[in-house]
């Protein structure tokens, strides 16, 4: 890759980056998505194109001043991944904590604080590699080893999404793993609100029985498919509201005797 | 090893090819067809892995997925370490080697449960990392883990790249750790590279550290040692290269060492303080040798001084947190061999699940073979004449090996052994490898094949011995089963939890329906691994005590599960293995909140049940 290359990827990168910010600032669903969409294409490449144009140019007036230039030049590409690697992700974060220490948000309305971080991340490395200037350092062939690493980095991706769809969640119940759930909760003074999910393998008929203080209330029958709920707000003001105390209990037929769920709310 | 074997001609650690030992007669070969057939036979392994894992949590029988995750293992080492045994191949070639192996098993994590961050600690560092998202607080307030929001490096990067690429908590997590997973690889290959001067033996040790128990599942998971483990390596990396340097190029190295210092400090404590401690040792030895140029005091300072600021202002209680874990280890261990003292039952977790005899087998042939191999590289290293400062000290560390391994029997030591691991078996690694790359290099084919078949013997039995038998292989966690898709209870009660309570409701629960409450956004919950929790959620009788604690926590939910099995904070948030005998509290424990006035049962799925205490406590409070 020569200098003007990266430079141009650079530049497309940070034109990119700019108008995901523009775009994200849109308070809208649809150009926010269009933006993070945007930026998900554009910030490797910017990311990419800013540290490879520090690894593709002489060293510079800082490796000078470090008094290193030889070091620097002799650098491996093991040496150099693994820095790059380590160093971005050291400076994301410690830009969080200074984000944080400035007083900057956050949280999800803040992407753009967060670009703030990678852009000057950017904008730094290039700065650098650029007052490097020069030619391209000169790199010794390496065969096709970076073709058989693109080919493994493929090989690997493959299997990941080949054993992601292999592991999708298992069908098989094996009979154990029914449930239904009941449950209660004060909605005002004088009413309370019911919740009935079903996970039992089969449509299933339930009787909700509430008793408010010592008065039952009209039996419900309810049916549920797997996975269905039943919600309602029963109100309690002609049987002395909440206060009497509720006890609620649900039955599943065929054992109309003794309840499968109970809930209640204590005076 | 001619110099060209590291690639770009020279390395600062080398001044001269005199400084190389010879033991790389032919210039090395990088086709690249070997790298592409390792890939290949990773690759298939992780589909291997895949299909082991969906055998898992369909079957009743677990031999078949276990057979499968034994081969997926195999296909993903033993390539990988063949080439590396063998003479051939470059440095760059290496080390891309030792990337796609070291991928390839953090895929099989990744796999485990690629839908969501199921493992203990990772349900503890999403829910950091979900409060950054959600609320932009970079040190938010964590019940079960408060020392982890201190440490805010791992979840500010997550937090990060789900920002930036609008992409969910649990891939945002996943990338970091992958990341993080290349990094060690490569500081690994580095490191051993620069102690022992031989790419070979480097990546031969970089592999063998894969036998590490905690290398498979512990360290891949979302938490904040798996992202500063790699740091601490590549910072070693830096100084012990900036020792090697030429005077005048020493700066660089100092300059490279401080991103990843800088980010160990804000990560993780152990790691820092262990950083801190390595660097002054290496300090120590550099005057003991008349080497003042190359002492790295001024880290060592930095270090310090940054690790000290963080820990007094920032994370005050880390003190307490480590003295408790260090205090409980000791003490575990004086208790066994006094009266009444118990240990730890290998290879059984707290769910009570037993390994099968072959695993068994397995981890203490495993475990055998790893203090074995160190003792005998220990021998053959003794008198080597690596100069480096860290041969030594990674001498030491593959002898602490055999306290470690034996510390793992004691309950309470369990914990700091575990952790301890990855440490000492940077030493292990090196020892063997040593070893290994003997063997590899004597005439007899028997001799030759013994490192390949005794380091599969080890990744394997060290995978058994790392994680609990009981969560070897993943349990179903959803299940599209009636033409809907069913969570486990614990699941469906945080989620309603999350829908229908306040968020600063404060709950009792057992761990792992506590993390899983966390994780939906509770922000107050007092779990089991708090003193007197499990009593209160255990016993059938309400004592004075337990009244009196309910009261002084303000608590506003106790969350009772009958299963015992619930309890275990690996297992507990999965459906139960089909088969699987589950035992249960006595009914006693929930009568004793339900004949109390004032107290309400506000939720009930069967196994689970949410009990409202607040009018009970209130009214208790005001007597």
């Amino acid at each position: 890759m020569t200098t003007r290359s990266v430079r141009a990827a650079f530049l497309a990168a940070a034109l990119g980056l700019g108008v995901a910010c523009v775009t994200l600032g849109n308070g809208s669903s649809v150009t926010r998505d269009i933006g993070g969409g945007l930026l998900l294409a554009v910030t490797p490449v910017a990311l990419v194109g800013a540290f490879a144009s520090l690894i593709t140019t002489q060293p510079g007036p800082i490796e000078r001043a470090l008094r290193g230039r030889e070091e620097a030049a002799r650098l491996g590409p093991i040496e150099q991944i693994a820095l790059v690697l380590a160093g971005g992700l050291a400076f994301v974060a410690l830009g969080a904590v200074v984000l944080d220490v400035i007083g900057v948000r956050l949280d999800t309305k803040a992407e753009r604080s967060w670009m703030v971080v990678v852009g000057a991340l950017s904008v730094t490395a290039y700065a650098w590699a650029a007052r490097r200037g020069g030619e391209p350092v000169a790199r010794p062939a390496r065969g096709r080893l970076p073709f058989a690493a693109a080919a493994a980095v493929v090989l690997l991706g493959a299997a990941l999404a080949i054993g992601i769809s292999v592991t999708k969640p298992p069908r098989s119940a094996h009979g154990a793993l029914s449930y239904s759930v009941l449950a209660m909760r004060p909605s005002g003074n004088s009413s309370v609100a019911l919740h009935v999910q079903s996970f039992e393998p089969k449509v299933t008929t339930y009787m909700v029985k509430v008793l408010a203080g010592r008065r039952p209330l009209p039996v419900a029958r309810i049916t549920l498919r797997p996975g269905e709920e039943w919600r309602a707000n029963v109100d309690l003001r002609s049987y002395g509201g909440v206060d009497q105390g509720v006890a609620v209990a649900l039955y599943s037929p065929p054992d109309a005797r003794s309840p499968y769920r109970t809930v209640n709310l204590k005076p | 090893m001619s110099v060209s074997a590291y690639g770009t001609g020279s390395t600062p650690a080398l001044s001269s090819a005199s400084d190389v030992a010879d033991t790389e007669p032919t210039a090395p070969r990088s086709s690249g067809v070997a790298l592409l057939v390792v890939a290949a036979c990773a690759a298939t392994g992780v589909v291997v892995a895949a299909i082991s894992f969906r055998l898992a949590r369909e079957s009743t029988s677990l031999n078949g997925a276990r057979g499968l995750l034994w081969l997926s293992l195999a296909l993903m080492f033993a390539p990988a370490l063949a080439r590396m045994l063998s003479r051939g191949p470059s440095r760059e070639e290496r080390a891309a080697i030792l990337v796609v192996a070291g991928v390839a098993m953090y895929l099989l994590k990744v796999l485990y449960d690629p839908t969501r961050l199921g493992f203990p600690d990772e349900l503890i560092h999403a829910t950091n990392a979900s409060r950054l998202i959600a609320d932009g607080h970079l040190y938010a307030a964590n019940s079960i883990s408060p020392v982890s929001a201190n440490f805010p490096g791992l979840s500010s990067l997550a937090a990060g790249i789900a920002h930036l690429f609008h992409l969910g908590v649990v891939p945002s997590a996943l990338l970091v750790i992958g990341v993080a997973r290349v990094v060690l690889t490569l500081a690994l290959f580095l490191l051993f590279e620069q102690v022992a001067r031989d790419a070979r033996l480097a990546g031969v040790a970089t592999l063998l550290f894969c036998a590490n128990p905690n290398y498979l599942y512990w360290s891949s998971q979302f938490s904040y040692e798996s992202l500063s483990f790699p740091l601490f390596v590549l910072a070693l990396f830096c100084v012990l290269r900036r020792w090697d340097a030429p005077e005048a190029n020493r700066a660089l190295w100092t300059f490279a060492a401080l991103p990843p210092i800088a980010l160990i400090t804000i990560t993780h404590h152990v790691t820092g303080l262990a950083l801190a401690a390595v660097l002054w040792v290496l300090v120590a030895v550099a005057l003991r040798r008349g080497q003042r140029g190359a002492a790295p005091v001024a880290l060592a300072l930095v270090t310090t001084i940054v690790v000290g600021l963080w820990l007094a202002f920032v994370a005050p209680d880390t003190f307490g947190y480590l003295g408790d874990i260090f205090r409980r280890a000791l003490s575990s261990v004086t208790d066994a061999f006094g009266a009444g003292g118990s240990t730890h039952k290998p290879f059984e977790g707290k769910g009570g699940d037993a390994a099968p005899l072959d695993d068994k087998l397995l981890a203490a042939l495993s475990a055998v073979l790893a203090v074995v191999a160190s003792a005998a590289g220990v021998r053959a290293t003794r008198k080597s004449t690596w100069g480096s400062p860290m041969a030594p000290l990674l001498m030491l560390a593959a002898v602490a090996s055999i306290v470690v391994y034996g510390a793992r029997v004691f309950p309470d030591a369990w914990e700091t052994a575990n952790r301890a691991s990855e440490y000492v078996y940077l030493g292990v690694a090196l020892m063997a490898a040593v070893v290994a790359v003997r063997l590899a290099d004597r005439r007899s084919w028997l001799l030759r094949a013994l490192p390949l078949l005794a380091a599969l013997l080890a990744v394997a039995g060290s995978s058994v011995s790392g994680w609990p038998a009981s969560a070897q292989l993943p349990r179903p966690f959803g299940v599209d089963a009636f033409g809907t898709h069913v969570f486990p209870q614990g699941e469906t009660a945080a989620r309603w939890a999350a829908a229908n309570e306040a968020v600063d409701t404060r709950y009792v629960s057992n761990d792992s329906t506590g993390r899983l409450l966390m994780v939906h956004g509770a922000v107050h919950v007092i779990s089991s691994r708090h003193p007197g929790v499990p009593e209160l959620l255990k016993e059938s009788t309400l004592p004075a005590w337990q009244q009196d604690f309910l009261r002084r926590e303000r608590v506003d939910r106790v969350v009772l599960d009958d299963r015992r099995y619930v309890n275990d904070n690996v297992i507990g948030y999965y459906f139960a293995r089909p088969g699987q005998t589950i035992t249960r509290y006595p009914p006693g424990v929930r009568r004793k909140f339900e004949r109390l006035a004032g107290v309400s049962k506000v939720y009930d799925s069967g196994d689970t049940v949410v009990y409202d205490i607040r009018q009970w406590r209130t009214a208790k409070g005001a007597r």
